[in-house]
Protein backbone atom coordinates (compact mmCIF):
# COMPACT_ATOMS: atom_id res chain seq x y z
CA UNK A 1 0.00 0.00 0.00
CA UNK A 2 1.42 2.98 -1.04
CA UNK A 3 1.72 5.87 1.74
CA UNK A 4 0.79 9.57 1.48
CA UNK A 5 1.55 12.45 3.19
CA UNK A 6 -0.72 15.49 3.28
CA UNK A 7 0.43 18.50 5.36
CA UNK A 8 -2.53 20.78 5.22
CA UNK A 9 -3.52 23.47 8.43
CA UNK A 10 -7.44 23.62 6.99
CA UNK A 11 -9.34 20.95 8.96
CA UNK A 12 -12.06 20.76 6.85
CA UNK A 13 -10.16 20.52 3.69
CA UNK A 14 -7.89 17.70 5.28
CA UNK A 15 -10.63 15.82 6.35
CA UNK A 16 -12.29 15.65 2.96
CA UNK A 17 -9.00 14.57 1.31
CA UNK A 18 -7.92 12.22 3.72
CA UNK A 19 -11.35 10.41 3.33
CA UNK A 20 -10.75 10.60 -0.46
CA UNK A 21 -7.85 8.99 -0.52
CA UNK A 22 -8.37 6.63 1.79
CA UNK A 23 -11.30 5.41 -0.32
CA UNK A 24 -8.91 4.94 -2.83
CA UNK A 25 -6.83 2.81 -1.29
CA UNK A 26 -3.57 4.91 0.00
CA UNK A 27 -2.48 4.41 3.85
CA UNK A 28 -2.73 8.42 4.84
CA UNK A 29 -1.08 10.52 7.10
CA UNK A 30 -0.95 14.15 7.81
CA UNK A 31 0.68 16.88 9.55
CA UNK A 32 -1.06 20.58 10.06
CA UNK A 33 1.85 22.33 9.99
CA UNK A 34 5.48 22.68 8.96
CA UNK A 35 8.03 21.51 11.91
CA UNK A 36 5.80 18.24 12.57
CA UNK A 37 5.64 17.84 8.49
CA UNK A 38 9.18 17.86 8.25
CA UNK A 39 9.72 15.61 10.99
CA UNK A 40 7.00 13.08 9.45
CA UNK A 41 8.39 13.59 6.18
CA UNK A 42 12.06 12.47 7.10
CA UNK A 43 10.56 9.51 9.81
CA UNK A 44 7.86 8.29 7.85
CA UNK A 45 9.10 7.85 4.70
CA UNK A 46 5.63 8.52 2.61
CA UNK A 47 5.72 7.71 -1.03
CA UNK A 48 4.10 10.51 -2.18
CA UNK A 49 3.33 14.53 -0.43
CA UNK A 50 0.55 16.43 -0.97
CA UNK A 51 1.70 20.03 0.13
CA UNK A 52 -0.05 22.96 1.45
CA UNK A 53 1.99 26.67 0.85
CA UNK A 54 0.02 28.56 3.58
CA UNK A 55 0.90 26.91 6.62
CA UNK A 56 1.37 28.27 10.29
CA UNK A 57 5.43 28.41 10.93
CA UNK A 58 7.68 27.41 8.47
CA UNK A 59 5.73 27.68 5.12
CA UNK A 60 4.97 24.99 2.22
CA UNK A 61 7.93 26.75 0.26
CA UNK A 62 10.61 26.58 2.84
CA UNK A 63 9.68 22.64 3.60
CA UNK A 64 9.66 21.97 -0.37
CA UNK A 65 13.18 23.18 -0.21
CA UNK A 66 14.45 21.49 2.57
CA UNK A 67 12.80 17.94 1.42
CA UNK A 68 14.68 18.63 -2.13
CA UNK A 69 18.12 19.38 -0.19
CA UNK A 70 17.82 16.53 1.81
CA UNK A 71 19.62 13.55 0.12
CA UNK A 72 17.06 11.05 1.87
CA UNK A 73 13.62 12.86 1.19
CA UNK A 74 14.76 14.38 -2.29
CA UNK A 75 13.48 11.86 -4.31
CA UNK A 76 9.74 11.59 -3.04
CA UNK A 77 7.67 13.15 -5.28
CA UNK A 78 6.00 16.54 -3.87
CA UNK A 79 2.65 17.75 -5.14
CA UNK A 80 1.77 21.10 -3.94
CA UNK A 81 -2.26 21.73 -3.60
CA UNK A 82 -2.80 24.97 -2.37
CA UNK A 83 -5.20 28.35 -3.33
CA UNK A 84 -2.64 30.57 -3.88
CA UNK A 85 -1.66 30.21 -7.90
CA UNK A 86 -0.48 33.25 -9.63
CA UNK A 87 2.39 33.28 -12.43
CA UNK A 88 5.19 33.77 -9.54
CA UNK A 89 3.92 31.44 -6.81
CA UNK A 90 3.94 28.61 -9.09
CA UNK A 91 7.36 29.18 -10.66
CA UNK A 92 8.86 28.78 -7.21
CA UNK A 93 7.29 25.84 -6.46
CA UNK A 94 8.50 24.14 -9.87
CA UNK A 95 11.50 25.98 -9.36
CA UNK A 96 12.05 24.65 -5.84
CA UNK A 97 11.67 20.86 -7.15
CA UNK A 98 7.88 20.20 -6.99
CA UNK A 99 5.88 17.73 -9.04
CA UNK A 100 3.01 19.72 -10.01
CA UNK A 101 1.01 22.85 -8.89
CA UNK A 102 -2.50 22.37 -8.56
CA UNK A 103 -5.04 24.76 -7.29
CA UNK A 104 -7.49 23.75 -4.97
CA UNK A 105 -10.35 25.14 -6.43
CA UNK A 106 -9.98 24.48 -9.98
CA UNK A 107 -9.28 20.51 -9.33
CA UNK A 108 -11.94 18.45 -7.95
CA UNK A 109 -10.84 15.40 -5.82
CA UNK A 110 -11.10 12.41 -8.75
CA UNK A 111 -8.28 15.04 -10.79
CA UNK A 112 -6.30 15.21 -7.95
CA UNK A 113 -6.18 11.46 -7.42
CA UNK A 114 -5.43 11.07 -11.33
CA UNK A 115 -2.15 13.07 -10.86
CA UNK A 116 -1.03 11.01 -8.01
CA UNK A 117 -1.57 8.01 -10.00
CA UNK A 118 0.95 9.70 -12.03
CA UNK A 119 3.52 10.51 -10.04
CA UNK A 120 3.57 7.00 -8.42
CA UNK B 1 19.13 94.91 -35.81
CA UNK B 2 22.25 92.79 -36.21
CA UNK B 3 22.99 94.08 -39.66
CA UNK B 4 22.18 97.41 -39.09
CA UNK B 5 24.91 97.50 -36.17
CA UNK B 6 27.83 95.47 -38.02
CA UNK B 7 31.19 97.13 -38.22
CA UNK B 8 31.25 96.13 -42.23
CA UNK B 9 28.23 98.15 -42.67
CA UNK B 10 29.31 101.46 -40.75
CA UNK B 11 32.57 101.41 -42.02
CA UNK B 12 31.53 100.62 -46.08
CA UNK B 13 29.01 103.44 -45.18
CA UNK B 14 31.52 105.54 -44.08
CA UNK B 15 33.84 104.60 -46.85
CA UNK B 16 31.21 105.71 -49.71
CA UNK B 17 30.71 109.06 -48.01
CA UNK B 18 34.71 109.93 -48.37
CA UNK B 19 34.99 108.77 -51.51
CA UNK B 20 31.21 110.65 -53.08
CA UNK B 21 33.09 113.76 -51.30
CA UNK B 22 36.27 113.27 -52.73
CA UNK B 23 34.52 112.94 -56.59
CA UNK B 24 32.09 116.06 -55.53
CA UNK B 25 35.23 118.17 -54.60
CA UNK B 26 37.11 117.05 -57.73
CA UNK B 27 34.04 118.09 -60.14
CA UNK B 28 33.78 121.46 -58.47
CA UNK B 29 37.83 122.14 -58.84
CA UNK B 30 37.98 121.36 -62.17
CA UNK B 31 34.24 122.85 -63.61
CA UNK B 32 35.58 126.41 -61.54
CA UNK B 33 38.99 125.91 -62.97
CA UNK B 34 38.19 125.15 -66.68
CA UNK B 35 35.23 128.01 -66.51
CA UNK B 36 37.61 130.23 -65.32
CA UNK B 37 39.80 129.53 -67.92
CA UNK B 38 37.82 129.96 -70.80
CA UNK B 39 35.89 133.47 -69.65
CA UNK B 40 39.08 135.01 -68.74
CA UNK B 41 41.62 133.69 -70.75
CA UNK B 42 42.72 137.45 -71.81
CA UNK B 43 42.48 138.54 -68.04
CA UNK B 44 46.11 139.21 -66.36
CA UNK B 45 48.19 136.14 -64.47
CA UNK B 46 47.18 137.82 -61.44
CA UNK B 47 43.72 137.27 -61.88
CA UNK B 48 43.60 134.12 -63.28
CA UNK B 49 45.54 133.09 -59.97
CA UNK B 50 43.10 135.50 -57.89
CA UNK B 51 40.26 133.24 -59.77
CA UNK B 52 41.92 130.21 -58.57
CA UNK B 53 42.89 131.06 -54.99
CA UNK B 54 39.08 132.37 -54.69
CA UNK B 55 37.57 128.92 -56.19
CA UNK B 56 39.46 126.89 -54.38
CA UNK B 57 38.47 128.50 -51.14
CA UNK B 58 35.18 128.14 -52.24
CA UNK B 59 34.88 124.75 -53.50
CA UNK B 60 36.68 123.66 -50.05
CA UNK B 61 34.68 125.85 -48.15
CA UNK B 62 31.56 123.50 -49.81
CA UNK B 63 33.59 120.91 -48.93
CA UNK B 64 34.20 121.40 -45.36
CA UNK B 65 30.02 122.25 -45.31
CA UNK B 66 29.63 118.66 -47.15
CA UNK B 67 32.07 117.01 -44.67
CA UNK B 68 30.82 118.83 -41.49
CA UNK B 69 26.74 117.62 -42.67
CA UNK B 70 27.97 114.25 -43.13
CA UNK B 71 29.86 113.93 -40.10
CA UNK B 72 26.78 115.48 -38.14
CA UNK B 73 25.14 112.68 -39.86
CA UNK B 74 27.41 110.08 -39.20
CA UNK B 75 28.56 111.27 -35.22
CA UNK B 76 24.48 110.89 -34.59
CA UNK B 77 23.81 107.83 -36.00
CA UNK B 78 26.72 106.27 -34.44
CA UNK B 79 25.39 107.61 -30.75
CA UNK B 80 22.13 106.92 -31.80
CA UNK B 81 23.62 102.81 -32.51
CA UNK B 82 25.75 103.11 -29.26
CA UNK B 83 22.41 103.91 -27.16
CA UNK B 84 20.57 100.79 -28.89
CA UNK B 85 23.50 98.62 -28.77
CA UNK B 86 24.11 99.00 -24.91
CA UNK B 87 20.15 98.90 -24.32
CA UNK B 88 20.72 96.19 -26.40
CA UNK B 89 23.59 94.58 -24.03
CA UNK B 90 21.19 95.68 -20.89
CA UNK B 91 18.37 93.77 -21.46
CA UNK B 92 19.80 90.19 -23.11
CA UNK B 93 22.08 90.81 -19.44
CA UNK B 94 18.39 90.68 -17.68
CA UNK B 95 16.72 88.07 -19.95
CA UNK B 96 20.15 85.95 -19.28
CA UNK B 97 19.85 86.93 -15.85
CA UNK B 98 16.39 85.84 -15.24
CA UNK B 99 16.74 82.55 -17.78
CA UNK B 100 19.54 81.23 -15.21
CA UNK B 101 17.47 82.39 -12.36
CA UNK B 102 14.72 80.56 -13.73
CA UNK B 103 16.52 77.53 -14.88
CA UNK B 104 18.74 77.46 -11.03
CA UNK B 105 15.04 77.65 -9.63
CA UNK B 106 13.60 74.99 -11.27
CA UNK B 107 17.16 72.84 -10.82
CA UNK B 108 16.95 73.49 -7.13
CA UNK B 109 13.28 73.00 -6.76
CA UNK B 110 13.21 69.78 -8.30
CA UNK B 111 11.82 66.91 -6.92
CA UNK B 112 14.17 64.47 -8.59
CA UNK B 113 17.95 64.66 -7.84
CA UNK B 114 19.77 66.03 -10.49
CA UNK B 115 23.65 65.39 -11.21
CA UNK B 116 25.51 66.78 -13.87
CA UNK B 117 29.27 65.85 -15.58
CA UNK B 118 30.74 68.18 -18.14
CA UNK B 119 32.90 66.86 -20.98
CA UNK B 120 35.81 65.09 -19.01
CA UNK B 121 33.65 64.19 -16.51
CA UNK B 122 33.86 66.38 -13.82
CA UNK B 123 30.78 66.79 -11.24
CA UNK B 124 29.43 69.79 -12.24
CA UNK B 125 25.96 70.06 -10.57
CA UNK B 126 24.39 68.16 -7.89
CA UNK B 127 20.93 69.63 -6.54
CA UNK B 128 19.38 69.59 -3.01
CA UNK B 129 17.29 66.81 -4.07
CA UNK B 130 19.76 64.37 -5.22
CA UNK B 131 21.68 65.34 -1.79
CA UNK B 132 18.83 63.98 -0.18
CA UNK B 133 18.37 61.12 -2.05
CA UNK B 134 21.87 60.16 -1.88
CA UNK B 135 22.60 61.36 1.65
CA UNK B 136 25.48 63.21 0.26
CA UNK B 137 26.81 66.64 0.37
CA UNK B 138 27.53 68.40 -2.65
CA UNK B 139 31.03 70.29 -1.29
CA UNK B 140 32.40 66.50 -1.24
CA UNK B 141 31.99 66.08 -4.88
CA UNK B 142 31.66 69.55 -7.03
CA UNK B 143 34.73 69.70 -9.33
CA UNK B 144 35.76 66.07 -8.75
CA UNK B 145 36.34 63.52 -11.28
CA UNK B 146 33.59 60.39 -11.31
CA UNK B 147 36.64 57.95 -11.46
CA UNK B 148 38.47 59.54 -9.15
CA UNK B 149 35.00 59.30 -6.19
CA UNK B 150 35.44 55.68 -3.86
CA UNK B 151 34.02 53.09 -5.47
CA UNK B 152 32.27 52.60 -2.21
CA UNK B 153 30.31 55.70 -2.73
CA UNK B 154 26.93 56.03 -3.66
CA UNK B 155 27.94 58.57 -6.31
CA UNK B 156 29.68 56.13 -7.47
CA UNK B 157 27.06 53.50 -8.15
CA UNK B 158 24.86 55.92 -9.72
CA UNK B 159 27.38 56.41 -12.53
CA UNK B 160 28.86 53.03 -12.75
CA UNK B 161 25.38 52.11 -13.79
CA UNK B 162 25.56 52.99 -17.25
CA UNK B 163 28.36 52.61 -19.35
CA UNK B 164 30.18 56.26 -20.18
CA UNK B 165 29.15 57.53 -23.45
CA UNK B 166 26.13 55.64 -24.27
CA UNK B 167 24.10 57.28 -26.55
CA UNK B 168 22.02 60.64 -26.67
CA UNK B 169 18.50 58.36 -26.26
CA UNK B 170 18.15 58.61 -22.30
CA UNK B 171 17.96 55.18 -20.35
CA UNK B 172 17.04 54.63 -17.25
CA UNK B 173 17.40 51.40 -14.86
CA UNK B 174 16.93 50.72 -11.15
CA UNK B 175 19.08 50.84 -8.67
CA UNK B 176 18.96 49.14 -4.95
CA UNK B 177 20.52 51.38 -1.91
CA UNK B 178 20.31 49.70 1.45
CA UNK B 179 22.47 52.15 3.15
CA UNK B 180 21.35 54.36 5.30
CA UNK B 181 17.75 53.46 4.38
CA UNK B 182 16.47 50.82 1.63
CA UNK B 183 15.84 52.79 -1.47
CA UNK B 184 14.58 51.84 -5.05
CA UNK B 185 16.05 54.61 -7.35
CA UNK B 186 15.26 55.12 -10.73
CA UNK B 187 18.11 56.98 -12.63
CA UNK B 188 17.41 57.70 -16.15
CA UNK B 189 20.84 58.34 -18.15
CA UNK B 190 21.27 61.19 -20.91
CA UNK B 191 24.36 61.89 -22.20
CA UNK B 192 24.31 65.27 -24.04
CA UNK B 193 25.31 66.15 -27.20
CA UNK B 194 26.28 69.57 -29.19
CA UNK B 195 24.33 70.10 -32.00
CA UNK B 196 27.98 69.05 -33.99
CA UNK B 197 27.79 65.51 -32.09
CA UNK B 198 30.50 66.72 -29.53
CA UNK B 199 29.85 65.23 -26.34
CA UNK B 200 29.32 68.15 -23.55
CA UNK B 201 28.31 66.34 -20.87
CA UNK B 202 26.21 64.13 -19.10
CA UNK B 203 22.69 64.11 -16.80
CA UNK B 204 21.37 61.59 -14.25
CA UNK B 205 17.87 61.98 -12.81
CA UNK B 206 17.05 60.32 -10.28
CA UNK B 207 13.79 59.16 -8.94
CA UNK B 208 13.14 57.93 -5.88
CA UNK B 209 10.96 54.94 -6.57
CA UNK B 210 10.97 53.48 -2.80
CA UNK B 211 7.22 54.02 -2.20
CA UNK B 212 5.96 53.18 -5.79
CA UNK B 213 7.75 49.85 -5.16
CA UNK B 214 6.48 49.19 -1.50
CA UNK B 215 2.46 49.48 -2.71
CA UNK B 216 3.07 47.68 -5.92
CA UNK B 217 4.70 44.58 -3.74
CA UNK B 218 1.76 45.61 -0.90
CA UNK B 219 -0.53 45.41 -3.67
CA UNK B 220 0.65 42.02 -4.99
CA UNK B 221 0.50 40.17 -1.95
CA UNK B 222 -3.03 41.58 -1.24
CA UNK B 223 -3.96 40.02 -4.14
CA UNK B 224 -2.44 36.74 -3.61
CA UNK B 225 -3.37 36.47 -0.16
CA UNK B 226 -7.13 37.67 -0.78
CA UNK B 227 -7.18 35.07 -3.67
CA UNK B 228 -5.86 32.37 -1.06
CA UNK B 229 -8.58 33.42 1.52
CA UNK B 230 -11.37 33.65 -1.10
CA UNK B 231 -10.83 30.12 -2.88
CA UNK B 232 -9.76 28.27 0.54
CA UNK B 233 -13.96 28.10 1.39
CA UNK B 234 -15.01 27.86 -1.76
CA UNK B 235 -12.80 24.62 -2.70
CA UNK B 236 -13.75 23.44 0.58
CA UNK B 237 -17.29 23.43 -0.66
CA UNK B 238 -16.60 22.45 -4.37
CA UNK B 239 -14.54 19.43 -2.83
CA UNK B 240 -17.49 18.39 -0.28
CA UNK B 241 -20.01 18.90 -3.20
CA UNK B 242 -18.23 16.79 -5.18
CA UNK B 243 -17.63 13.72 -3.20
CA UNK B 244 -21.08 13.82 -2.16
CA UNK B 245 -21.86 14.25 -6.08
CA UNK B 246 -19.42 11.19 -6.20
CA UNK B 247 -21.32 9.29 -3.75
CA UNK B 248 -18.44 8.90 -1.78
CA UNK B 249 -20.48 9.63 1.22
CA UNK B 250 -23.31 7.85 1.26
CA UNK B 251 -26.00 7.63 -1.52
CA UNK B 252 -28.10 10.52 -2.32
CA UNK B 253 -32.01 10.82 -3.37
CA UNK B 254 -32.15 12.38 -7.02
CA UNK B 255 -33.84 15.24 -5.71
CA UNK B 256 -31.34 16.15 -3.38
CA UNK B 257 -28.48 15.31 -5.85
CA UNK B 258 -30.28 18.35 -8.17
CA UNK B 259 -29.99 20.57 -5.57
CA UNK B 260 -26.27 19.45 -5.02
CA UNK B 261 -25.65 20.17 -8.89
CA UNK B 262 -27.23 23.77 -9.15
CA UNK B 263 -25.19 24.63 -5.44
CA UNK B 264 -21.97 23.04 -6.99
CA UNK B 265 -22.81 24.94 -10.14
CA UNK B 266 -23.42 28.07 -8.47
CA UNK B 267 -20.29 27.34 -6.12
CA UNK B 268 -17.91 27.14 -9.57
CA UNK B 269 -19.17 30.92 -10.75
CA UNK B 270 -17.80 32.03 -7.78
CA UNK B 271 -14.57 30.82 -8.08
CA UNK B 272 -14.41 31.71 -11.58
CA UNK B 273 -15.86 35.30 -10.79
CA UNK B 274 -12.46 34.99 -8.18
CA UNK B 275 -10.36 34.41 -10.94
CA UNK B 276 -11.59 36.96 -12.97
CA UNK B 277 -11.17 39.84 -10.53
CA UNK B 278 -7.56 38.32 -9.77
CA UNK B 279 -6.77 38.76 -13.22
CA UNK B 280 -8.30 42.18 -13.55
CA UNK B 281 -5.91 43.29 -10.70
CA UNK B 282 -2.87 42.12 -12.54
CA UNK B 283 -4.33 43.81 -15.30
CA UNK B 284 -4.60 47.03 -13.76
CA UNK B 285 -0.75 46.23 -12.16
CA UNK B 286 0.13 46.03 -16.33
CA UNK B 287 1.42 42.47 -14.97
CA UNK B 288 -0.84 40.56 -16.88
CA UNK B 289 1.17 38.67 -19.25
CA UNK B 290 4.17 36.27 -18.35
CA UNK B 291 5.17 33.79 -20.76
CA UNK B 292 5.60 34.06 -24.56
CA UNK B 293 6.39 31.34 -26.49
CA UNK B 294 5.83 30.11 -29.87
CA UNK B 295 2.45 28.56 -30.36
CA UNK B 296 0.04 26.57 -32.50
CA UNK B 297 -3.16 28.87 -33.09
CA UNK B 298 -4.76 25.99 -34.32
CA UNK B 299 -3.68 23.56 -31.17
CA UNK B 300 -4.47 25.81 -28.74
CA UNK B 301 -7.87 26.81 -30.09
CA UNK B 302 -8.26 22.42 -30.72
CA UNK B 303 -7.51 22.71 -26.53
CA UNK B 304 -10.34 24.75 -26.03
CA UNK B 305 -12.70 22.98 -27.89
CA UNK B 306 -11.77 19.70 -26.39
CA UNK B 307 -12.76 20.96 -23.41
CA UNK B 308 -15.89 22.57 -24.02
CA UNK B 309 -17.10 19.02 -25.91
CA UNK B 310 -19.27 17.98 -23.31
CA UNK B 311 -21.20 20.95 -22.76
CA UNK B 312 -21.07 21.33 -27.00
CA UNK B 313 -23.24 18.18 -27.41
CA UNK B 314 -25.13 18.57 -24.32
CA UNK B 315 -26.66 22.06 -26.07
CA UNK B 316 -26.88 20.08 -29.06
CA UNK B 317 -24.86 22.46 -31.14
CA UNK B 318 -24.06 22.03 -34.43
CA UNK B 319 -20.19 23.22 -34.23
CA UNK B 320 -17.75 23.47 -37.24
CA UNK B 321 -13.69 24.78 -36.67
CA UNK B 322 -12.24 25.80 -40.17
CA UNK B 323 -8.83 26.01 -40.25
CA UNK B 324 -6.69 26.43 -43.69
CA UNK B 325 -5.30 23.83 -45.33
CA UNK B 326 -1.76 24.66 -44.79
CA UNK B 327 -0.44 25.12 -40.97
CA UNK B 328 -0.07 28.71 -39.82
CA UNK B 329 3.20 29.59 -38.44
CA UNK B 330 3.66 29.95 -34.77
CA UNK B 331 3.20 33.04 -33.23
CA UNK B 332 4.97 33.86 -30.27
CA UNK B 333 1.54 34.00 -27.54
CA UNK B 334 1.41 34.10 -23.82
CA UNK B 335 -0.30 30.65 -24.62
CA UNK B 336 -2.73 30.33 -20.86
CA UNK B 337 -3.79 34.01 -21.56
CA UNK B 338 -4.53 33.82 -24.77
CA UNK B 339 -6.37 30.55 -24.29
CA UNK B 340 -8.22 32.33 -21.93
CA UNK B 341 -9.70 34.99 -24.31
CA UNK B 342 -10.07 32.35 -26.79
CA UNK B 343 -12.42 30.42 -24.11
CA UNK B 344 -14.32 33.64 -23.09
CA UNK B 345 -15.77 34.11 -26.38
CA UNK B 346 -16.22 30.72 -26.64
CA UNK B 347 -18.43 30.46 -23.36
CA UNK B 348 -20.15 33.39 -24.46
CA UNK B 349 -20.82 31.88 -27.95
CA UNK B 350 -22.34 28.61 -26.03
CA UNK B 351 -24.43 30.04 -23.53
CA UNK B 352 -25.63 32.90 -25.55
CA UNK B 353 -26.62 30.29 -28.23
CA UNK B 354 -29.80 28.22 -27.19
CA UNK B 355 -29.85 24.29 -28.07
CA UNK B 356 -29.59 22.88 -31.42
CA UNK B 357 -27.92 26.48 -32.41
CA UNK B 358 -24.61 26.72 -34.38
CA UNK B 359 -21.33 28.14 -33.44
CA UNK B 360 -18.38 28.27 -35.73
CA UNK B 361 -14.89 29.15 -35.69
CA UNK B 362 -12.68 30.21 -38.25
CA UNK B 363 -9.11 31.04 -38.54
CA UNK B 364 -7.47 32.53 -41.82
CA UNK B 365 -4.46 34.60 -42.46
CA UNK B 366 -3.87 37.58 -44.55
CA UNK B 367 -1.09 40.14 -44.82
CA UNK B 368 1.27 38.87 -41.71
CA UNK B 369 -2.25 38.78 -39.74
CA UNK B 370 -3.82 35.81 -38.10
CA UNK B 371 -7.24 35.92 -38.04
CA UNK B 372 -9.57 33.60 -35.28
CA UNK B 373 -13.60 34.12 -35.80
CA UNK B 374 -16.33 32.81 -33.59
CA UNK B 375 -19.71 33.42 -34.91
CA UNK B 376 -22.71 32.13 -33.35
CA UNK B 377 -26.77 32.30 -34.39
CA UNK B 378 -27.51 33.15 -30.79
CA UNK B 379 -29.22 35.94 -28.73
CA UNK B 380 -27.14 38.84 -30.26
CA UNK B 381 -26.52 41.96 -28.78
CA UNK B 382 -28.93 44.88 -28.59
CA UNK B 383 -27.99 47.68 -30.81
CA UNK B 384 -27.83 50.36 -27.53
CA UNK B 385 -25.50 47.89 -25.36
CA UNK B 386 -22.66 47.63 -28.39
CA UNK B 387 -20.92 50.26 -27.01
CA UNK B 388 -20.46 49.34 -23.65
CA UNK B 389 -19.81 45.23 -24.59
CA UNK B 390 -16.22 45.52 -23.35
CA UNK B 391 -16.59 47.71 -20.55
CA UNK B 392 -15.54 45.89 -16.98
CA UNK B 393 -18.41 44.47 -15.15
CA UNK B 394 -21.26 45.83 -17.81
CA UNK B 395 -23.90 42.86 -18.29
CA UNK B 396 -26.16 43.00 -21.49
CA UNK B 397 -29.60 42.81 -20.23
CA UNK B 398 -30.98 39.63 -21.57
CA UNK B 399 -27.66 38.13 -21.50
CA UNK B 400 -27.92 38.58 -17.39
CA UNK B 401 -31.35 37.16 -17.97
CA UNK B 402 -30.11 34.26 -20.00
CA UNK B 403 -26.75 33.14 -16.94
CA UNK B 404 -27.19 35.52 -14.08
CA UNK B 405 -23.97 34.02 -12.83
CA UNK B 406 -22.07 36.25 -15.22
CA UNK B 407 -19.29 38.44 -13.82
CA UNK B 408 -18.93 40.91 -16.61
CA UNK B 409 -15.45 40.88 -16.36
CA UNK B 410 -14.85 37.74 -19.52
CA UNK B 411 -14.55 40.08 -22.74
CA UNK B 412 -12.79 42.95 -20.64
CA UNK B 413 -10.26 40.28 -19.76
CA UNK B 414 -10.46 39.04 -23.21
CA UNK B 415 -9.79 42.53 -25.26
CA UNK B 416 -6.92 43.35 -22.49
CA UNK B 417 -5.01 39.97 -23.72
CA UNK B 418 -5.70 40.93 -27.21
CA UNK B 419 -4.17 43.92 -27.27
CA UNK B 420 -1.57 43.00 -24.53
CA UNK B 421 -0.28 40.58 -27.83
CA UNK B 422 -0.50 44.15 -30.27
CA UNK B 423 -3.74 42.25 -31.62
CA UNK B 424 -7.19 43.91 -32.21
CA UNK B 425 -10.58 42.68 -31.30
CA UNK B 426 -13.89 43.56 -33.19
CA UNK B 427 -17.43 42.42 -33.21
CA UNK B 428 -21.03 42.28 -35.17
CA UNK B 429 -23.80 41.31 -33.53
CA UNK B 430 -27.76 41.55 -34.66
CA UNK B 431 -30.52 41.08 -32.06
CA UNK B 432 -32.03 37.96 -32.39
CA UNK B 433 -29.63 36.78 -34.93
CA UNK B 434 -26.67 36.02 -33.42
CA UNK B 435 -23.26 37.67 -33.02
CA UNK B 436 -19.31 37.51 -34.24
CA UNK B 437 -16.40 38.58 -32.64
CA UNK B 438 -13.02 37.87 -34.34
CA UNK B 439 -9.19 39.32 -33.36
CA UNK B 440 -6.10 39.63 -35.07
CA UNK B 441 -2.88 38.87 -33.97
CA UNK B 442 0.10 39.98 -35.97
CA UNK B 443 2.32 36.90 -37.14
CA UNK B 444 5.89 38.61 -35.77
Amino acid sequence: MKKILIIEDDKYFLNILFKKLEKEGYSVISASEGISGIKKLKEEKPDLVILDLILPGINGFEILKRAKMNPKTKEIPIIILSNLGQEQEVEKGLRLGASDFLIKAHFTPQMVIEKIKKYL
Amino acid sequence: MKNKFSSENLFGSTFRLVALSALVLAVILSLNLFNQLKKEITVSILNVWAVIVLSILFSSMGVILIAKDILLTQSKEIRETNKELKNLAKSLRKKVKGKTKELSTIIENFTDGLIMTDSYHRIRLINPSAERILNINKKDFIGKNIDSISKESILSEVFYLFKKFTSPIPKTKYLTIKKPKEKVLEVTNIDIYHPSDKYIGNLKIIHDVTREKFIEKLKSEFISIAAHQLRTPLSTIKWTFRMFLDGELGKLSPEQIKFLKNSYKANEQMIALVDDLLNVSKIEEGKFLAKFSPQSIEDLIEEVIQERKVVLDKKNITFKFIKPEDRLPKIKVDAEKLKLAISNILDNAIKYTPSNGKISICISKKDGWIKVEVGDNGIGIPKKEKSRIFEKFFRGKKAALKDPYGTGLGLFITKNIIEAHRGKIYFKSKEGEGSTFWFELPIS
